[in-house]
């Protein structure tokens, strides 16, 4: 509080010089008339040395207590330059809320990276306000606005005064910008050591799996990207497409045939008994689901030789097919879903048999081996692998970024104004002349305007 | 000076009436502050074209009272700090939401009822408001509106988009007593639920990525699958190997009763099946008795019905036509597979019971099939060592899959919020108006109040006016009379006059000499009629005419000189020697003017002057 | 009434009438219907009164009224013994101006003066200048804290202050760009020791700057004095001769755990990101691509994926040449800020460009654009000289992430 009074303390000086004028005007002028009050007024000496000193004195105390002033509050404008922010939405295609710009998690990480000290979140958060740069009104439609630029303003208080203002909104709109990049924007990455696996102890087989899944993953980045930007080339003249057919490829090639094949031909197996006891595992659950679905299939069928003829009968209908040519349907009765469902079945019979039978293949061959369970050729064939997994990864990730930047647009500008060394002078300015004026005022209050 | 009189009083009193006003107007503008209100609005649409007919995407109701439900508005409360602080009933008073019609689809809706048809449209876009009181500030008003929508976005999305979150099953799995395979199972059961849910979100959204993850679906699929293909049949081998159990009696008892339940249930559906086809021979019996089956390939529909039906409760709902054939036909499968599966179960329930029952060869004596203990426990020293092995692995499996839970919570998460924003879109972010337009109003209360004062004293002014009229007018010539004058001295008692205030003194000497000769009322209707060429004289010049005593006239000009005045006096005199009333009257009087010099003199001297400077003059009968 | 009597015959009079006369004019006496006139002066009265006598007379009587009886005399100065007012009519004009311009003269010495104090007082401590800069190279964000003419001197005892503050901070990366060391400093170790703590918290790069190079190497590093020194010409010259001259402050810093970087490039893993430091030796325009260019291409051509940020003491070659890339981010010192900063003009003065040097489209001080990445001009740490005026010292603190 002491403070703002000390900003204001000039204000005061010039306001009691003015009343001080008024008054003895005022009491003084009561006895006058019009034209003697006005007399006095153009005989006063407007220029006095006093008055200037004064002045200069008062206004050059304003501009210093005024520039100490201004140091402690400085706006920002936040401004999202991404395409999607246009719908009130972030870059993901979750909606978008203004009120994380001055969020705890923001204000703490700005606290983090400025090392602050004696300050808590709570503190700063206090002193920030947001608001739209332009908004909107809900009266009418005409009027309706989504606002894509903000305005943070910082105004210190007692608890932050020591933090320097300019730094402070800096630091939270840069935090603010982190905060977004890791919630909000493409954050595939790829895999650190500690979340790679150790090789030398897993399977040989299970290696395949592993690669089999990394190189899918990669594919389907690479697909998801290709769906929002399928015609977007990269700094290396590259497509998302491109590059998921080079992946594509050598998945099929190196992982699937290659490794796979030298695998199984050698019956490259650490622990050859613990891994067919696996698979022999597997064929026995995969047995059991098997034989449920196999049992749902013959089901449908029996319910479909159950339904009686004179319950089939349909209609016509006029209709469209799917791709909107009109035809001649009919309605649908009780087989039409068992069939469909039948049909479900018998795939999944299918699908758990050719499990089978792969797993027996692979038993087959690794019993039919001798007992190998480490190969220099396999071993080196996974790290030539997982080295072009890793380059590949890093080049859909370079590609993603490249996407990712073109459409962000740099996401986040940020530009921060504090008070302008004009804005000041203008102030001050402002400040002598009414300073001058009410000193002047006074002077010829005291001076001319005797009393009679 | 009776017009400039009240101005002058107003101008005396301005400075008084001008802080007056501001004290009052600071006042009120506290009063306004401190009762204000911000209300932030945001408008909302949904966009599903199910929205329109008044249904969310799963056909329930749309109720858009749930933006201001307990649910929400708890969320809000937890996610923004202010629990102990705002009661949830508190803030859900202060939202509001106002649907806005589409004024198209609004006159078609009137159209088609008029003529009889059948039209549903309920509006789908809508205002979501929050008041915020002058102390919480318009910040706070457009922070909680802009948290409730992100919490009931989601909300949403939810309850009527992404219906079946993936649970993680395998948080409660040390809370009982299980057995490895029992964990094992739990384990695989609730990968294949996991896969179940993920598989449908991958149909929808094939490509969605999370940001919070990087992971996308189909990651989380293959993860789970490469989970379950490596590491989840690994241990469940292990363990059949092994025959690692707990305690082999509670486990053999477990899948044992199993299948007793399994066998009991079996009867139950083999009964209920049994019935169905009962049913179903009933069923066709009648439709083929009464003929409603000959109906034959030739027959073509006219039109599709209507898919909607309404309800006892008077909503629209869709409509359940399938035949009730086909759902008897669709019961005896569905209760025919519980059986069968029933049975398949049971079997793996024997296969479990055998595969920790069987002697692996190292008992000579079979010993194991009586005891409590498999015969790996029996037989093998690392029996316990490796019971601890599999407990380390199944807690490692369990820490990795609670991760990828966690992964996946966060991207389905992530996915709802992403729904909700799609499904619903926001046509204008949130704006805040004050209610009350304090700075208009206070400047409206500070120009009120000084016209209400400025008013009160023309009023009061008026007042004195009539005062004036009653006690300082001459009622004959309506002039002002001798107490004005004295009051009027006493007023300018000690004051200068200004540069340009003449005094005019008329002073009829003849008077009684005429009241005698012509009688008294003439002598007053002389005297009215001179009052009357006084004035015509004097114009609009704003001179104040005073009768000072019977036959004494005094007139008071300002901003006038002497040569004015006496010009002035000389119509006056022409008048008086033009006239025709009173013609047959001479009036003998004497006319003294005085102008005040700048600074000098006093009203009470200028009338001196005025009277030393009188001359003589006769307006002759005629 | 005195008053009115003297304004009256102003207006009413020639202008030279009041002048000669009526400004010299005193009322003595205006009351009892006297009204008694004094001319001081020692123009005969009779003049004045033989023409202008009855015209006074009739104006002074207009004013006050006829029945004043009105006498004039005259009394005469010797020395120009005016009254008080008279003399103070005469002065008043001459004496505000001389005020206005001595009380100019006093305020704007004691403002200069209030000013070098107050900026000496404030420069006791630095200030901490944040920059974002983003590259999609960067896996993750990353914090580059560049310290840069310190000048050997000290911020705290053993500059415990800068320590705690870098400390604070967290950096990933700490980079020493130049003059660190001051030429004349009597010894090395109060920097050495700043390095040596500091190397502690994040990885450490050191390049030299002139003073360095002044107190080592003895001669300037341009073309010639370097081809000279060593005896190349453009066909025989062998950058690595240069490198491969240690020197004790290199041994002292290295033992500390700081890479000196002499026109070479060293890489470093921040996270998940590699970041390449290339540190400039040779960082004038004659020497840069003769003695440091083959390494500085190396740095800028491998390892394209890896992040590049450029440390070089002076900025002169960002605006000799002009190269497709200067790496991802270039960060230098050297220029003081300019030393004495206006507003407005920015930089008053630079040894190399001379004045107002931002005006003439040099670097000296913040943040610049050079072929479409960042360039970030430190004003140093030095806090010995008067004339830094607002002019804060600085340390630059550099966060780097993908948008």
């Amino acid at each position: 509080m002491l403070t703002s009074l000390l900003y204001k303390l000039p204000y005061l000086v010039i306001g009691v010089f003015f009343v001080i004028a008024a008054v003895t005007i005022f009491l003084r002028a009561r006895k006058m008339t019009r034209s003697e009050f006005f007399k006095v007024f153009k005989e006063a000496k407007y220029i006095q040395a006093w008055v200037l000193i004064v002045t200069f004195v008062l206004s050059f105390a304003f501009g210093v207590l005024n520039h100490l002033n201004s140091k402690n509050w400085v706006s920002a404008v936040v401004a999202l330059n991404y395409s999607e922010a246009s719908q009130a939405q972030n870059s993901n295609g979750t909606r978008y809320n203004m009120a994380e710009i001055t969020c705890d998690e923001v204000i703490e990480k700005a606290i983090e990276k400025g090392a602050f000290e004696n300050v808590t979140v709570k503190d700063i958060k206090s002193c920030l306000s947001v608001y739209p740069y332009v908004q909107g009104n809900v009266n009418s439609k005409e009027e309706y606005h989504i606002s894509t630029e903000f305005i943070v303003e910082y105004c210190a208080s007692r608890k932050t005064r020591h933090l320097d203002a300019e730094s402070v909104i800096q630091l939270i709109t840069s935090a603010y910008k982190e905060y977004y990049i890791e919630k909000y924007t493409d954050s595939y990455r790829l895999k650190t050591d500690e979340e790679r696996p150790d090789f030398s102890k897993m399977e040989y087989m299970d290696i395949v799996l592993y690669l089999n899944k990394e190189a899918t993953g990669i594919l389907n980045y690479l697909y998801g990207l290709s769906e929002k930007g399928s015609s977007f080339v990269t700094s290396t003249n590259t497509t998302f497409n491109s590059i998921a057919g080079k992946v594509f490829q050598f998945r099929q090639t190196q992982i699937e045939e290659n490794l796979k094949s030298l695998i199984l031909q050698n019956g490259i197996v650490r622990d050859k008994s613990g891994y067919v006891d696996r698979l022999s595992y597997q064929n026995v659950n995969t047995g059991f689901d098997r034989q449920k679905h196999a049992a749902s299939f013959n089901l449908c069928n029996q319910a479909i030789a159950m339904y009686s003829e004179e319950m089939t009968r349909v209609v016509l209908v006029p209709t469209w097919d799917e791709v909107g040519k009109y035809y001649m349907g009919r309605t649908k009765v009780g087989i039409d879903e068992l069939s469909v469902k039948a049909t479900g079945y018998s795939d999944l019979v299918a699908g758990n048999e050719k499990e089978i039978m792969d797993n027996n293949l692979v038993i087959s061959k690794m019993n039919a081996a001798a007992n190998v369970n480490v190969n220099q050729m396999a071993d080196t064939l996974v790290a030539s692998i997982d080295k072009s997994l890793i380059d590949f990864t890093k080049e859909a990730i370079t590609a993603g970024r490249e996407f990712s930047n073109y459409k962000m647009n740099q996401c986040i500008a940020v530009s921060v104004s504090g008070t302008s060394l004009f804005s000041e002078l203008k102030d001050i300015l402002i400040f002598a002349i009414l300073a001058y004026a009410a000193i002047v005022l006074y002077a010829i209050a005291k001076k001319d305007f005797k009393k009679e | 000076m009776k017009k400039s009189r009240i101005f002058t009083i107003i101008r005396k009193v301005l400075p008084f009436i001008v802080v007056f006003c501001l004290l009052a107007t600071l006042f009120i503008r506290a009063k306004l502050s401190s009762s204000n209100t911000f209300i932030a609005s945001e408008v909302i649409h949904y966009n599903d074209e199910q929205a329109e007919k008044g249904f969310a995407p799963t056909g329930d109701k749309l109720d858009v009272n749930e933006i201001k439900s307990s649910a929400v508005m708890s969320k809000v409360v937890n996610r923004m700090g202010l629990t102990g602080i705002y009661s949830v009933d508190n803030l859900i008073s202060r939202i509001s939401i106002t649907p806005l019609p589409d004024a198209d689809k609004l006159a078609q809706k009137e159209a088609k009822l008029e003529e009889g048809e059948e039209y549903i449209y309920e509006p789908s876009t809508f205002i979501v408001s929050f008041a915020a009181t002058s102390d919480e500030g318009p910040e706070f008003a457009r922070t909680i509106l802009d948290e409730t929508l992100d919490v009931y976005f989601a909300e949403y999305s939810q309850k009527y988009v992404n219906i079946a979150p993936a649970n993680n099953t395998v948080d409660k799995l040390y809370d009982e007593n299980y057995d490895y395979i029992e964990m094992m199972e739990l384990i695989d059961d609730g990968i294949d639920e996991t896969l179940t849910t993920l598989y449908q979100r991958m149909e929808k959204n094939p490509y969605y990525r999370a940001t919070s993850t990087g992971a996308s679906f189909n990651d989380i699929v293959d993860e789970f699958n490469y989970l379950r293909s490596v590491k989840v049949s690994s241990l469940f081998a292990r363990i059949y190997k092994y025959q690692l159990t707990k305690n082999k009696s509670v486990l053999v008892s477990d899948y044992t009763t199993r299948i007793d339940n399994n066998n009991i249930a079996n009867t139950k559906e083999t009964s209920i099946v049994e019935d169905i086809v009962v049913v179903i021979d009933a069923y066709v019996t009648k439709m083929r008795e009464s003929g409603n089956t000959n109906i034959t390939y030739e027959y073509i529909l006219d039109n599709l019905h209507e898919r909607n039906l309404t309800g006892d409760n008077g909503y629209i709902t869709y409509g359940d036509q399938t035949v009730t054939y086909d759902e008897l036909i669709y019961g005896w499968r569905d209760h025919n597979e519980l059986k069968e599966h029933a049975i398949i179960d049971s079997a793996y329930c024997r296969y479990v019971i055998d595969t920790f029952q069987k002697c692996t060869g190292a008992c000579g004596s079979g010993e194991c099939q009586n005891s409590d203990k498999t015969c790996t426990e029996l037989h093998n020293a690392n029996y316990n060592n490796m019971k601890q092995e599999i407990d380390e692995e199944i807690k490692v499996l369990v820490d990795e899959l609670t991760k990828l839970y966690d992964v996946t919570t966060q991207t389905n998460n992530e996915y709802n919020e992403f729904l909700g924003a799609s499904y619903i879109s926001v046509l204008s972010t949130a704006s805040v108006v004050s209610s009350v337009n304090v700075n208009l109003y206070t400047i409206i209360a500070f120009f009120f109040l000084v016209v209400v004062c400025c008013g009160g004293l023309l009023v009061i002014g008026r007042l004195g006016d009539i005062i004036h009229n009653n006690f300082y007018t001459d009622p004959l010539t309506g002039f002002a009379n001798h107490a004005y004058l004295e009051k009027y001295l006493d007023s300018m008692k000690g004051k200068i006059l200004d540069l340009g205030t003449v005094f005019c003194m008329i002073e009829i000497t003849n008077l009684p000499a005429i009241n005698e000769k012509h009688t008294r009322k003439s002598g007053d209707e002389v005297l009215k009629m001179l009052a009357r060429f006084m004035k015509n004289a004097f114009g609009k010049s704003g001179a104040e005419f005073v009768r000072e005593s019977k036959g004494n006239f005094l007139v008071m000009a300002n901003s006038t000189k002497y040569d004015t005045v006496r010009e002035t006096m000389d119509h006056f005199k022409r008048y008086l020697d033009e006239r025709e009333e009173f013609a047959e009257v001479q009036i003998e009087y004497k006319v003294g003017i005085a102008e005040a010099a700048e600074g000098e003199h006093t009203a009470l001297k200028l009338l001196t002057e005025a009277a030393r400077d009188k001359k003589p003059y006769v307006s002759e009968a005629k | 009434m005195k008053t009115r009597i003297i304004e009256h015959l102003k207006k009413v009079l020639p202008p030279e009438v009041v002048f000669t006369w009526i400004d010299n004019f005193v009322i003595e006496k205006c009351e009892n219907n006297e009204i008694v006139i004094v001319y001081y002066g020692n123009e005969p009265l009779s003049k004045f009164k033989k023409e202008y006598q009855e015209t006074v007379y009739s104006h002074i009587c207009f004013v006050a009224g006829y029945e004043n009886k009105i006498k004039l005399k005259q009394r005469k100065v010797k020395r120009e013994k005016v009254p008080k007012d008279i003399k103070e009519k005469k002065q008043g004009r001459g004496s505000v101006a001389k005020w206005f311009v001595l009380s100019f003269i006093f305020i704007a010495i004691a403002l200069s003066i209030a000013l070098v104090i107050g900026n000496y007082i404030a420069d006791r401590t630095f200030q901490e200048t944040f920059y974002n800069v983003s590259s999609l190279k960067a896996n993750n964000t990353m914090r580059v804290i560049q310290i840069s003419d310190l000048h050997s001197c000290e911020y705290g005892e053993n500059n415990k202050v800068l320590i705690d503050r870098v400390t604070k901070l967290k950096p990933d990366i700490i980079i020493y760009t130049g003059d660190c060391l001051d030429s004349k400093a009597a010894s090395r170790t109060n920097v050495v020791k700043l390095c040596e703590t500091l190397a502690k918290v994040a990885p450490s790069y050191y390049i030299y700057g002139n003073n360095e190079v002044e107190r080592f190497y003895k001669f300037p590093l341009n073309q010639t004095e370097l081809d000279a020194k060593f005896g190349f010409n453009d066909k025989n010259r062998d950058p690595s001769k240069l490198t491969a001259i240690t020197d004790d402050l290199e041994k002292d810093l290295e033992a500390a755990g700081v890479k000196v970087l002499k026109n070479e490039k060293d890489t470093v893993l921040v996270g998940t990101t590699n970041v390449d430091v290339f540190g400039v030796l040779t960082s004038n325009p004659s020497s840069f691509w003769s003695y440091a260019g083959d390494e500085f291409n190396k740095f800028l051509y491998e390892n394209t994926e890896n992040l590049k940020i450029m440390a070089i003491h002076e900025p002169t070659v960002f605006t000799e040449f002009e190269v497709e890339t200067w790496g991802d981010l270039a960060i230098c010192g050297h220029t003081h800020g300019g030393t004495a900063r206006l507003p407005l003009f920015g930089a008053l003065y630079t040894h190399e460009e001379g004045f107002l040097p931002e005006r003439q489209g040099y670097y000296v001080f913040g943040r610049y654009e050079v072929s479409g990445r960042p360039l970030i001009v430190n004003s140093g740490l030095v806090n010995n000289n008067l004339l830094r005026i607002n002019n804060k010292p600085e340390v630059v603190i550099i966060d780097i992430n993908r948008f």
